[in-house]
């Protein structure tokens, strides 16, 4: 009887469907919307963009694992998480960003953040983050070159992020030049991909259904940021912004539901994760408050990430039977 | 409806159990020649009592109980002794093992004198009488672990049990063996609860099956109100394995939880499965030892069936002439010695069935499909779904990096299986699980 190919194997035997392809491509679909929001709202550069640092961020990751002597270089290449970071990476820089310190910014991201500490699963800290923090201290200028959303028109009018006016020309001026809903919707000038909460709603709406992520991060982080600027709101509302704008302004839906959530970079347990969130949180909060930065949700994110082995170690889950 | 579950993790694969469900027990026609190995047991294999050339009648002991945790074995054919020599088993290990050349008129005629006797009266024997009956007839769990059944029958002097459970969840996919026990033997099978009430003194009993399985828990409810079977109760289990797992069966029905490193009988339980029970009436009534038992063959085979298959009938016969051969032996990955979570792939399919396999499971290449291991990517599906509240991911790290310190809860863990199975990145968690558990027990011996 022909059964040379029987395979003598440890159990179980079957699998969920679940791969890590199809939980890395559920987290490229769930950026979609945010993507076609930031094309219809700064124009088809931002594909550009995207493009250009999706597939640097491919092109370095194959890279290093051929020169690493990896045995499987196109299904790893391709197993979706080059892609994320460099999607991710984009939606962090300006849509006016030179496309040479896009790609830079894939260099740090892949090469220095992933694959110096061993690839996927073994990185420390986010690698979209580090990559964006990396660009804005070496090109501050370029980094914070904001842009109108032009709605398809070609004369790009430069202005501020709302978190940017906030910073320096305070409350009033803010509240002059936007609105709660220009924010939700994403007609601000911002981040390529963080511009629209709604979009990035939208899509981390699918990420929860398909349980790519769970609740805990990204409620534990926006509920410490709305407590944390919510009690300096009450006791200044002449001087401190709404707990509703501090959610939906800057990188903080798109940080909570995106990034804080990476699997690699956060906790294991869902004790962990709520620690996780509410240090993303507290770090947003006080780093938009009294920081010298506008914004601090990547500062806050990557502060974090280098706390969760220490996390892991005292949220263990209660075994069965003790 | 009420269901019973577990508190903890868990998962609910695809049952597959539709091909082989509802099919009428049948029996497997006699091969030329059985493998009986000394190791159908969890414990010390038996002493073979056997030699070359020698005739056999069906019942026959040929392996003593050797120990306390032993179990005696019997020959489930009459005919001749070929040869005894060691050999591979299903489990995966070598033991002594009986080839009998076998004699079908007097096995059939054998069989035949079991069934067509009058059942003893149980309800006057004595405690002792049924456990030395259950305990002669090598009567080990059925569900797949092969314990010596006297042996949890008579818990240390200073526990007392006040539960029994008998576990008809049958939560592995694909299997439908206890199923069609419960449907077709449900009399038998409640004579065996009632004998193992009598041992213990006991009357609380909860059935736990599985709500998937509605006309088994349709059938023994109406049965148990008849007024002679007083303390029984169906406890219908939510489908979601490892739900017949013994801890977290005891756990879904009485609340009770076993703690680390202990039996059962900590809590005051008693866990039998629905064949052992069956089992155990046989062999109290009917003086008849364990030399058969009811196997679900499936998968990639023409006829998926539950077969009464007599112990030692080779993989290969009990598929070709029960089950109808492979659908496309070219296209079969493995053969499997139970159920695809927690079985054992068989290294060849010439080789004897055993107390313990409760299910022949062939697996196609389409249905196999596990991937090389990748990193883990620190999702946590393996934390959330073990239903001990381990951290597999962890312990696998520290099973592969050969670091002992980190693997003290390793023992804890049940093999269920699900860490692997919702691993998005194949990890064989359970796999390092098990050589944890070696490394584990290397470093605290030393």
């Amino acid at each position: 009887m022909n059964m040379k190919r029987i395979v003598i194997a440890s159990s179980p035997h079957i699998h969920s469907e679940d791969t890590l392809h199809r939980v890395m491509y559920d987290v490229v679909i769930a950026l979609i919307p945010a993507m076609i929001i930031s094309t219809v709202f700064f124009g088809l550069r931002v594909l550009a963009v995207m493009g250009i640092a999706v597939i640097s961020a491919v092109l370095f990751e194959a890279g290093f694992l051929k020169l690493a002597g990896h045995d499987r270089i196109r299904s790893t290449a391709f197993d979706g998480s080059a892609i994320i970071a460099g999607l991710l990476l984009a939606f962090n820089v300006p849509p006016t960003c030179p496309f040479w310190i896009v790609i830079i910014g894939s260099f740090i991201a892949i090469v220095v953040t992933k694959h110096t500490f061993g690839g996927l699963g073994y990185n420390l800290f986010n690698p979209a983050l580090v990559g964006r923090i990396f660009l804005l201290i070496s090109f501050p200028v370029q980094m914070t070159a904001w842009t109108k959303p032009t709605f398809w028109k070609a004369d790009a009018l430069s202005g501020a992020t709302p978190l940017g006016v906030l910073k320096t020309e305070g409350l009033a001026a803010v509240q002059d030049m936007f609105s709660i809903q220009s924010n939700f919707i994403g007609t601000i000038p911002g981040c390529l991909g963080e511009i629209s909460a709604a979009a990035l709603l939208i899509g981390a709406g699918y990420l929860l259904v398909r349980k790519v992520i769970s609740w805990h991060i990204p409620v534990f982080f926006l509920g410490t940021l709305a407590v944390f600027t919510g009690l300096f709101w009450l006791i200044d509302s002449g001087t401190y912004a709404n707990p509703l704008f501090h959610i939906v302004s800057g990188g903080a839906i798109l940080g909570a539901f995106f990034m804080a959530t990476d699997m690699v970079t956060s906790p294991l347990t869902r004790n962990g994760q709520m620690i996780f969130g509410f240090g993303c949180g507290l770090l947003t909060g006080i780093i938009r408050l009294f920081g010298g930065y506008p914004e601090g949700v990547a500062f806050a994110i990557l502060l974090m990430n280098a706390t969760v082995p220490l996390i892991d170690r005292y949220t263990e889950v209660k075994k069965v039977g003790l | 409806m009420k269901l019973f579950t577990f508190p903890r993790g868990g998962v609910h694969p695809p049952d597959h159990k539709a091909p082989s469900a509802h099919q009428s027990i049948r029996l497997l026609p006699l091969p030329g020649q059985v493998a009986i190995a000394m190791n159908q047991h969890l414990g010390k294999p038996a002493k073979c009592l056997v030699k070359k050339g020698q005739d056999l009648t069906v019942g026959e002991k040929i392996g003593e109980a050797d120990g306390f945790i032993s179990a005696s074995v019997h020959s489930s054919v009459a005919g001749k002794v070929s040869r005894v020599d060691p050999a591979m088993t299903a489990v995966g290990t070598w033991a002594d093992t009986v080839f009998i050349d076998v004699d079908n008129e007097a096995t059939a005629a054998g069989y035949r004198a079991f069934t067509n006797q009058t059942p003893a009266d149980w309800r006057q024997m004595d405690s002792r009488e049924m456990i030395g009956k259950i305990q002669v007839a090598g009567i080990v769990g059925m569900g797949g672990a092969a314990f010596p059944t006297n042996v949890k029958l008579s818990p240390p002097p200073d526990k007392t049990i006040d539960t029994i459970l008998i576990n008809g969840a049958e939560c592995e996919p694909y299997l439908t063996a206890d199923h069609q026990l419960m449907l077709e033997r449900s009399a038998d099978l409640l004579a065996g609860i009632g004998i193992m009430q009598r041992i213990l003194g006991i009357e609380n009993t909860w059935i736990g099956i599985e709500a998937n399985k509605p006309d088994a828990i349709a059938v023994l409810e109406k049965l148990i109100t008849d007024g002679n079977h007083p303390g029984i109760r169906v406890a219908p289990l939510k489908t979601r394995y490892p739900q017949g797992g013994e801890k977290q069966l005891i756990t879904a029905v009485t609340g009770r939880v076993v703690p680390s490193g202990k039996l059962p009988f900590e809590v005051g339980c008693l866990v039998q499965n629905t064949g052992t029970a069956i089992a155990i009436y046989e062999a109290v009534c009917l003086d008849k030892p364990l030399i058969d038992r009811i196997t679900t063959i499936t998968g990639f085979v023409k006829q998926p069936g539950n077969f009464r298959i007599p112990i030692g009938v080779a993989f290969d016969h009990a598929i070709d002439s029960g089950a109808g051969g492979f659908i496309d032996a070219g296209r079969v990955r493995a053969v499997i010695n139970g159920g695809p979570m927690m079985g054992k792939t068989v290294r060849t399919i010439d080789i004897g069935t055993m107390k313990g396999t409760s299910g022949i499971l062939v697996l196609a290449d389409t249905d196999y499909n596990t991937k090389p291991e990748g990193p883990c990517i620190r999702c946590g599906r393996c934390i959330d779904g073990c239903p001990m509240g381990l951290m597999p991911t962890s312990l696998a790290l520290h099973a592969e990096f050969n670091k002992s310190a980190g693997l003290k809860d390793v023992m804890d863990c049940i093999e269920c299986g699900t860490c692997s199975y919702v691993c998005p990145t194949h990890r064989q968690l359970v796999h390092w699980l098990r050589i944890g558990k070696t490394i584990f027990r290397n470093a605290d011996r030393s």
